[in-house]
């Protein structure tokens, strides 16, 4: 029985649960209701599932951006401004070319906010290794400075008119992706950021590739020893990992909110941060620990709608959840030796 | 006197981040500590109306939060950059809960218009602050201790010293100095805004790099950061958009750092 407690997963689990029911009590003056409607909330019908399901589904692919970035050994602190980045550029370059939409000029401008990001992070990752700027401050840094100038572009050049929140024009019907679970918002974006985690995970495991990859974020020494472009993996990982923010850009666009608003990636890059480092070495673990994230987000949302709770509660939670998984103590003690 | 105004919160946060760099980390949680202390000090000053309980009792739950979070950091072996960030997050979670819970409102908590709050006492202490960190760093057992915790560990260890000891207070030192600057920035403002400290904190943990991990580089580092800052506010009334001017912080630190890598490389290839 103790020893169904040491399994991780469980562990998690627990450790989400304690903090979330000790707030509630703290913060609600009715507990209870507070309490069922933050765990049951998600799945009290298809709308609340499918919100859930399609709010994961940009979580997935940052995420995965992350894991990428920490899998090459190097943090990427600016998932924030990469997300916003590629959302800005999808919703303002289809918005602005709205004359010429079709399918071609849809898949020009998601190429295009898949390089302008990667390029962001490229800029980090060479400022890195020519200059030893450490890509931690960097791209954190550029992020910011890449939010402000998009909030700029939004405000001041598209801002839609007689529109009560800082947003953009929607974008033509022909881009919007497919609903697959009416009446929730959930779109086909879910089942793309799906299909690409497998099979980047796959590529990880089970190529040379991925194996020279993760060699050269492992011990740069060695795999340069071994005649691996140690160097080359490192960028092209930080490089991929904004790409892969961007394309969650284009999906937070194209799949749920069809326009771009200011400050509607909230949270979406530290929460992918997080959810990779929970992933641990398995990057198939990515889709658990993403659902898991937006199950805790839509909690919380459910039950800032039903109870008087506010919508920081799973903000403290996830705060908590980065303590624990960053440790190594629960790691080697509890972890490794329940493996033995 | 505009220049020492702006300089303050600068030199508090970065000096105090400079004990914890000493101590062979990061504290990245220095923006979270200087917005939380910001929130409970007009919180405290709103409900007792006392400007002396107002600075303590901030000041006593900052060295609790500190402790807390470097006693985890330090006692479960955890990434303190995670930790760091993580303390960011957690604190603004928690300022926007408590806020909700005693005044209804997630946004600006204001004081009465006829307040003054003295904050000059807090220049003076900024300003004479990197030469106090240059005596206790160089001549007090304190600061040699702190700062052979950051070089090894074991130095520590084997002549018999706590080694967590440094670390932790270290972490404390920087909570309650970065403290200081939120409460500084509040008491101008005499009203506390959710994001009051706009980056200052991470501003800071640049300035560090850029004075080279030095109390007088550090020092000059703020000076350079609040003319940047004077001039952002002065440019504000031309036409330059409000945005565009709040990136620029954030590429110019971008731009200093790479500038003084830069030298680094030139005088290791000598």
């Amino acid at each position: 029985m103790i020893r169904l407690f040491k399994h991780p997963v469980i562990l998690i689990l627990l450790l989400i649960l304690c903090p979330t029911t000790i707030l509630i009590f703290l913060l609600s003056n009715d507990p209870l209701l507070s309490l069922t409607s933050f765990f049951s909330g998600p799945f009290s019908n298809t709308y609340h599932l499918g919100n859930m399901l399609n709010s994961s589904s940009p979580l997935l692919l940052t995420s995965l951006g992350a894991y990428i970035a920490l899998k090459s050994n190097s943090f990427n602190l600016g998932g924030e401004g990469q997300v916003f980045l590629g959302a800005t550029i999808t919703a303002l370059l289809s918005v602005y070319f709205d004359r010429y939409a079709n399918y071609g000029t849809l898949g020009l401008i998601i190429l295009i906010a898949i390089i302008a990001t990667g390029l962001i992070t490229w800029l980090s990752a060479w400022l890195d290794s020519r200059y030893h700027v450490n890509s931690l401050i960097s791209t954190y840094l550029l992020s910011m400075a890449t939010i402000h100038i998009c909030n700029y572009f939004i405000t001041q050049k598209f801002l839609k008119e007689g529109s009560n929140i800082l947003a953009s024009d929607k974008i033509n019907d022909l881009y919007k992706l497919k609903n697959i679970l009416p009446p929730s918002t959930l779109s086909s974006g879910f089942v793309i950021a799906l299909v690409i985690v497998v099979i980047s995970s796959f590529i990880l495991k089970y190529t040379i590739l991925g194996y020279e990859f993760k060699i050269s974020g492992r011990n740069t020494k060695f795999a340069h020893s071994m005649g691996i472009n140690s160097n080359i993996y490192k960028i092209s990982g930080l490089t991929l990992s904004g790409s892969l923010h961007g394309l969650a850009g284009v999906l937070l666009v194209l799949g749920n909110h069809h326009a771009v608003i200011v400050g509607f990636s909230n949270n979406l890059g530290w929460n992918g941060l997080s959810s990779a480092l929970l992933a641990g070495s398995k990057s198939i673990m990515i889709i658990v620990t993403s659902l898991l994230y937006s199950y805790l987000d839509s909690g919380s949302n459910y039950a800032t709608i039903t109870s008087d709770l506010t919508i920081e509660v799973s903000t403290i939670v996830k705060s908590v959840l980065f303590f624990v998984i960053s440790s190594k103590i629960i790691k080697e003690q509890i972890i490794y030796r329940n493996k033995k | 006197m505009d220049i020492f105004q702006a300089m303050t919160p600068f030199l508090l946060a970065s000096i105090g981040g400079l004990y914890t760099e000493y101590s062979g980390t990061t504290n990245v949680a220095i923006e979270g500590y200087m917005t939380m202390s910001a929130f409970l000090f007009i919180t405290i000053y709103k409900i007792t109306g006392s400007y002396f309980l107002g600075i303590t009792l901030a000041l006593i739950l900052i060295i609790l939060l500190s402790f807390i979070h470097s006693y985890l950091t330090v006692k479960l072996k955890a990434n303190s950059i995670i930790t760091g960030l993580a303390v960011n997050m957690g604190f603004f979670g928690l300022i926007s809960t408590i806020e909700f819970k005693l005044f209804n409102t997630k946004g600006v908590i204001f004081l009465e218009r006829t307040t003054r709050l003295d904050s000059s006492w807090l220049i003076v202490v900024a300003l004479i602050l990197p030469l106090l960190t240059m005596f206790i760093i160089n001549k007090t057992r304190y600061g040699l201790r702190l700062r052979i915790r950051g070089i090894s560990k074991k130095t520590l260890m084997y002549s018999n010293i706590n080694p967590d000891f440094y670390r932790i207070s270290a972490v404390i030192v920087s909570g309650i100095l970065a403290g200081l600057g939120g409460i500084f920035l509040a008491m101008e403002l005499r009203s506390f805004i959710p994001n009051i400290s706009a980056g200052r904190g991470w501003i800071s943990l640049v300035i560090i790099y850029l004075g080279r991990k030095h109390p007088i580089g550090i020092f000059f580092g703020c000076l350079i950061f609040s003319i940047t800052q004077i001039f952002s506010n002065f440019s504000q009334k031309m036409a330059i958009p409000s945005d565009i001017i709040l990136a620029f912080p954030y590429i110019l630190t971008l731009v200093a750092l790479i500038l003084t890598s830069r030298t680094k490389v030139k005088k290791d290839s000598l």
